[in-house]
């Protein structure tokens, strides 16, 4: 068995934390795991990505064309993690708008998504319904858990959010963990 | 994570003194020593170089300790002067030298294979090719720089460094030894008798060298010889393309290991996968040729040597190798989104300063988070050569051209290579603005301290050494501004760039991310705005928008007011 997982976003939008949560809890069910993640210059507000290899792998790096599922934190960078995925795989997008200051107006972005099986939600608006946009990501990880087929179970990945992160912020997360799935049904 | 792993393994090997420059991918190690030095008793340090931390570490080596330094890959560059003569000179305690390298440039201003350097100085380099072996080699790294009395080099690259992964961990040996220097000139004084006698020695040597972390795994008429983090998408490939293949992993990638010849005997085909450049692959063939072995030898024909490998690289080599059709991977057009200065870094408003203060000028720079004012609409940043060089390209191209020139360091970059060419400056009489951003960290790495913060690596706090003290000491004026005071910056700088002579302005003021640094709510655009643009075609801050024909400042603002400052309307405020 193998899973492969391609996070984009933009840097400072929680994906480590994501993926983080996602490892900890195929961890805990005896899973091997595997990350790589972006460090350093590209952190500053630019693209960052993160892979997330669970079960029987080697390299971290998943291979372009063989991802089971690609999460977009951000609708563009959705886009620009879509050569990983594989066709008739799963792409979940957050209709979250980041325009890049070096561009004027956002673009416009049209792609046939007929190959895949596609979830569009607005994870950060729930979020920041829920009174915190920086629980964006703990939306789509609940998203994720309800519409991929994810090696770990709703109850594990809540466990794994316990314990991935401080423990004042773990109700909001656990909510928008909940809000996510319901986003998702 | 890789990095953390190798912190472990240091420990788990009783590792005493540790010092450090940041630098990714390197930069966890010594972050994750920092916080645990005091309680497995080892000295650590940040020190103000890799120079200088190379030979801290290369002391507690000779006094008989474990001792490792670590640094990215150009970090080598800067430390080579002392690493080149303490190959030779070698050590008594085990001394891991990490170099940590950066295929694809993922944070660095070039890509650079530093095995060489371990063929150069020749010494053992050893490469694990994940966070389990990135543990266990740092172990057998500080047994076999013990058994050899010489410097090892641990060699990651950043899927090293930053691959998270489970591991297993050891037990920590306890080694309690007491540090002696044992004076012997012949040994430690390098003058070319006694260096002589060294040369031979370290020949002699690494031939006798010998070690069995390489290992052979699988069946099949083709071979495959990988090393580091490619074995892992060598598996891959076999699998995904069902190829059978013997595989020799090198873990030792100096010098290489006699088995290899059997291995070439055993095949017709080998191909060779590494990432970067072809040194084993150079060295493999070498040894088919002298040991006059008729087998194919592939490599660099049909794997990429720039940028780091992956599995679909690796298959396409494979492909091509087996005359397959290669797989093509499906581009999307999507315009860049780089990186860009966080809204409210002070280094934007000195950028800003900067044009304003010499709108026809140079601006030489180097690396840093600063690197980010050559972004449009910003465009502060003329060069970026490596640490430190904004000053010495700026000594020699004020004697060459007639512009103005304000060139820009940070801080800790200026405490790394800034000082000698400063005393350059003053020394012949150039002229030119030099411009410290002094954000009170490290930034760029993940805000470690330096001589400026006051703290150490042990956590301790000590005197603070202020650039204004040492350039005043140089006998240059030296003005300190806020860069967050818009217009006192730029009538210092103007003054400055008119004065015609060296100049040093320091711009202070803490990275947003600092503790204490000041935060505000953010900013507010009123009815006055009239829809010039100017705070967004000037200042480039992500945290301002333009949305109907007007201003809107969005919740990224950290309140700097920088733009409030600017507007010609006043039409920014906040609290
Ligand atoms: C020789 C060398 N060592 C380390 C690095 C990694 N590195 C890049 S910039 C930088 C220092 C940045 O600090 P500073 O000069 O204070 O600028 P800031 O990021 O705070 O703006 C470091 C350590 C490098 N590029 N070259």
């Amino acid at each position: 068995m193998k899973y492969d997982i391609v996070l984009g976003g933009v840097g400072g939008q929680g994906i480590l934390l994501a993926s983080q949560v996602i490892a900890q809890a195929a961890m805990n069910r005896g899973l091997k795991v595997m990350m790589a993640e972006t460090h350093g210059m590209a952190q500053r507000g630019g693209s960052v990505i993160s892979h997330v290899r669970l079960g029987d792998i080697y390299g971290a790096l998943v291979p372009e064309g063989h991802a089971d599922l690609v999460v977009g934190f951000e609708y563009m960078e959705a886009f620009r993690q879509l050569k990983f995925l594989a066709k008739g795989k799963k792409l979940i997008i957050n209709a979250h708008r980041i325009k890049p200051v070096t561009l004027e107006t956002y673009p416009e972005l049209d792609f046939d998504l007929g190959d895949y099986d596609v979830l569009r939600l607005d994870a950060s608006r729930i979020a920041l319904n829920l009174g915190n946009p920086i629980v964006t990501n703990m939306v789509i990880v609940g998203a994720m858990s309800q519409f991929a087929q994810l090696p770990a179970s709703q109850q594990e990945i809540k466990d794994a959010i316990r314990e991935s992160v401080p423990s004042q912020f773990a109700e909001i997360d656990l909510k928008a963990f909940e809000e996510g799935v319901r986003a998702a049904q | 994570m890789g990095n953390e792993a190798i912190a472990r393994g240091a420990v788990e090997a009783g590792v005493k003194v540790v010092a450090a420059y940041p630098g990714t991918p390197s930069s966890e190690i010594p972050n994750t020593i920092s916080k645990i030095a005091k309680k497995y008793g080892i000295y650590f340090e940040w020190s103000t170089n890799e120079k200088v931390a190379y030979e801290v570490a290369f002391a507690g080596a000779v006094t008989g300790l474990r001792s490792m330094v670590t640094m990215k890959h150009v970090g080598l560059n800067v430390a080579s002067d002392a690493f080149m003569a303490s190959a030779e000179v070698g050590v008594e305690g085990g001394y891991v030298v990490v170099s940590a390298d950066d295929p694809s440039l993922h944070s660095s201003q070039n890509e650079q294979d530093n095995r060489y350097y371990a063929r150069l100085a020749n010494i053992p380099c050893i490469e694990p090719g994940s966070p389990q072996e990135a543990k266990d080699y740092t172990i057998k790294a500080f047994e076999i720089s013990e058994q050899y009395k010489m410097p090892v080099m641990l060699r990651t690259t950043t899927r090293v460094n930053h691959t998270r992964g489970d591991v297993e961990l050891g037990d920590i040996l306890s080694l309690e030894r007491t540090p002696k220097f044992e004076k012997n000139p012949r040994r430690y004084v390098t003058v070319p008798t006694n260096a002589r006698v060294l040369r031979e020695n370290i020949i002699k040597k690494m031939d006798s060298f010998k070690s069995d972390l390489d290992t052979i795994e699988g069946k099949g008429s083709l071979g495959v010889i990988a090393s580091g983090i490619a074995y892992n998408y060598v598996k891959e490939t076999l699998l995904l393309l069902d190829v059978e293949a013997e595989i020799y992993k090198v873990a030792v990638t100096h010098p290489l290991s006699n088995a290899i010849i059997d291995f070439l005997n055993r095949h017709d085909d080998v191909i060779v996968v590494e990432e970067l450049e072809p040194i084993v692959e150079t060295e493999v063939r070498s040894m088919a040729q002298k040991e006059n072995i008729p087998v194919t030898i592939y490599g660099k024909d049909i794997v990429p040597r720039a940028f780091e490998l992956n599995t679909t690289r690796v298959a396409n080599a494979f492909r091509k190798y087996k005359n397959l059709p290669l797989e093509e991977v499906r581009e999307f057009d999507i315009p860049a989104r780089p990186p860009i200065l966080c809204p409210g870094c002070p280094h934007r408003a000195s950028f800003y300063a900067i044009r304003k203060a010499a709108p026809k000028g140079i601006y030489p720079s180097g690396i840093g988070c600063y690197t980010l004012g050559f972004v449009p609409p910003l465009s502060a940043v003329d060069s970026c050569l490596c640490m430190g060089a904004s000053i010495g390209f700026s000594c020699g191209l004020s004697e060459f051209v007639s512009d103005k020139i304000i060139c820009t360091i940070g801080d800790s970059s200026f405490f790394h290579a800034g000082i000698p060419p400063l005393l350059d400056a003053v020394y012949n009489k150039h002229t030119f603005v030099v411009m410290i951003l002094d954000n009170e960290t490290t930034a760029m790495t993940g805000h470690q301290p330096h001589p400026g913060t006051g703290i150490t690596g042990m956590g301790e706090s000590v005197r603070k050494i202020y650039p204004e003290k040492l350039t005043e000491a140089m006998g240059i004026k030296t003005d300190v501004v806020d860069p967050h005071d818009v217009k006192r910056t730029i009538e210092v700088l103007k003054e400055a760039v008119k004065s015609d002579e060296l100049r040093v302005v320091i711009a202070r003021r803490k990275c947003i991310f600092l503790e204490g640094a000041e935060r505000k709510n953010p900013y507010v655009v009123t009815d006055e705005c009239t829809g010039c643009r100017l705070c967004l075609n000037q200042l480039g801050c992500p945290a301002i928008e333009f949305v109907e024909g007007k201003a809107v400042i969005n919740e990224l603002c950290n309140g700097c007011g920088v733009c409030a400052q600017i507007c010609p309307s006043n039409a920014i405020t906040g609290d």
